[in-house]
């Protein structure tokens, strides 16, 4: 690799490193997993980086690679994963409450299937639209909208919000 | 506070708290050449027991009642004959060729190739692209068929290639490897000892690989009649375990009476049968 694409690549992984390490930690909820995810990831654009570069959105390829690994550790993980006892906190006055509401969010986000959550972490943080997202997971966007509903309804259960209603088009089906 | 709002915040108070570890792009660098030495080792040591073993062809394994073997690092085979030796060899099968199958033109790529008669066709609808579909089994850049009873899905395509194309197994073993990991499929160690060698071509016998993974086996090759800038891939995506390829012989021999139709097959194959 020329020394002009060396610079690059670094220059690449100083500038999103510490996106793609807050996505993955999104995705897996564990620090440390978050960090090999994120260096399996950059090796990965490294070996095609002269490829990578020339891509219309290179961030773009390298976040795909990001969910494509969490997904293999999902399938490794899912037979040992337990579920999340949610902690029923009275609301109190202060910014302590806001942690703790904060807190009990992001565990019933955790508690969410393995792409129930990848939706939900590229539609909230990543602000991906259902097309970006499809592309991202490689699924249909029909697909997306479903896993979305269902990660929508079974968060409103476990937080304690009415079951959000489904599109028009959706309902009469 | 609506749903969506408390996830919004919460979902980006926990991101913004979360204490960011440094990456040393130099380590990245460090790892990536230390993965690319260590697949080149496998390679050369798989080569080195074949040689010295007297075995020139790698064969894949016969028997669809045997799974792939597990994910994870593979030490190169010590048995002298090729892997497919734990079970007996199948007798071969006299190839005939799908001659009755119906010919169809790609017009993304400049490969034509057959397909039983009462297939489904499923045109690409613009090429293949790494960035786009190296995830996607259902591209829009397949050219696809799809079985009458829909249960089998048979894609083709052309993966373009980077730098200088080798004719040699160890290129095709170390890109497919590639190929595997990012597309997310599996096992990507051990493809050298579970590989089936390929021969483009009746008389020149350009190398291809035909490989099982966990879900699916694909056939690769590049070169001779077909691009020289891709690998032209062709997939079933079902393993050989599943019953919806029995009536077809199993997911391997569907494939190879797919790539029969494009002039590859098994190097194992007596030429008077390549046609």
């Amino acid at each position: 690799m020329r020394q002009i694409d060396e610079d690059r690549f670094t220059g690449f992984v100083r500038a999103h490193s510490a996106t793609l390490f807050r996505t993955a930690y999104l995705l897996t909820g564990d620090y440390q997993r978050a960090e090999d995810l994120v260096q399996t990831t950059l090796v990965r654009v490294y070996q095609r980086w002269p490829r990578v570069e020339a891509m219309e959105r290179p961030l773009g390829y390298a976040r795909k690679v990001l969910v494509s690994q969490s997904a293999s550790w999902w399938r490794r993980r899912s037979s040992h994963e337990s579920p999340l006892l949610l902690l029923d906190e009275p609301a109190r006055g202060d910014r302590t409450e806001e942690v703790a509401e904060h807190e009990r969010v992001w565990q019933a986000v955790l508690s969410l299937p393995p792409r129930q959550r990848a939706v939900t972490v590229l539609r909230y943080y990543e602000d991906m639209t259902e097309a970006e997202i499809a592309e991202t997971l490689a699924m249909a966007p029909g697909t997306v909208k479903s896993h979305s509903h269902a990660a929508s309804r079974r968060l409103a259960d476990l937080l304690g919000e009415p079951a959000p209603a489904l599109p028009a088009q959706e309902a009469t089906s | 506070m609506t749903l969506d709002q408390r996830l919004n915040q919460a979902v980006h108070h926990v991101a913004d708290a979360v204490v960011v570890p440094v990456v040393d792009p130099d380590a990245v660098r460090a790892r990536a050449h230390r993965n690319r030495r260590q697949a080149g080792a496998l390679v050369a040591a798989a080569a080195v027991v074949a040689v010295v073993a007297g075995v020139t062809v790698l064969t894949g394994r016969g028997d669809a009642s045997s799974p792939i073997p597990p994910a994870g690092p593979v030490a190169p085979s010590t048995s002298v004959s090729p892997s497919i030796s734990e079970s007996p060899p199948m007798s071969p099968q006299p190839r005939t060729g799908p001659r009755s199958w119906e010919t169809y033109e790609s017009t993304q790529y400049a490969f034509a190739i057959g397909h039983p008669r009462n297939w489904t066709e499923l045109p690409a609808t613009r090429r293949w692209t790494w960035e786009f579909d190296v995830l996607d089994a259902v591209s829009q850049g397949h050219e696809a068929f799809l079985s009458p009873d829909g249960h089998v899905r048979v894609s083709a395509w052309n993966a373009p290639l980077d730098g200088t194309r080798e004719e040699s197994i160890p290129y095709l073993v170390e890109w497919v490897e590639d190929y595997c990991k990012e597309s997310g499929n599996s096992p990507c160690t051990g493809i050298a000892d579970r590989a089936v060698e390929l021969c483009l071509e009746k008389w020149d016998c350009h190398p291809g690989l035909l490989v099982p993974f966990k879900h699916d086996v694909q056939a690769f090759f590049s070169g001779g009649i077909y691009a020289q800038d891709a690998m032209t891939v062709v997939a079933v995506w079902r393993p050989e375990s599943s019953r919806f390829v029995e009536s077809y012989g199993g997911s391997q021999r569907l494939l190879e009476d797919f790539i029969s139709t494009m002039q590859v097959w098994p190097s194992s194959t007596p030429r008077s049968q390549r046609r």
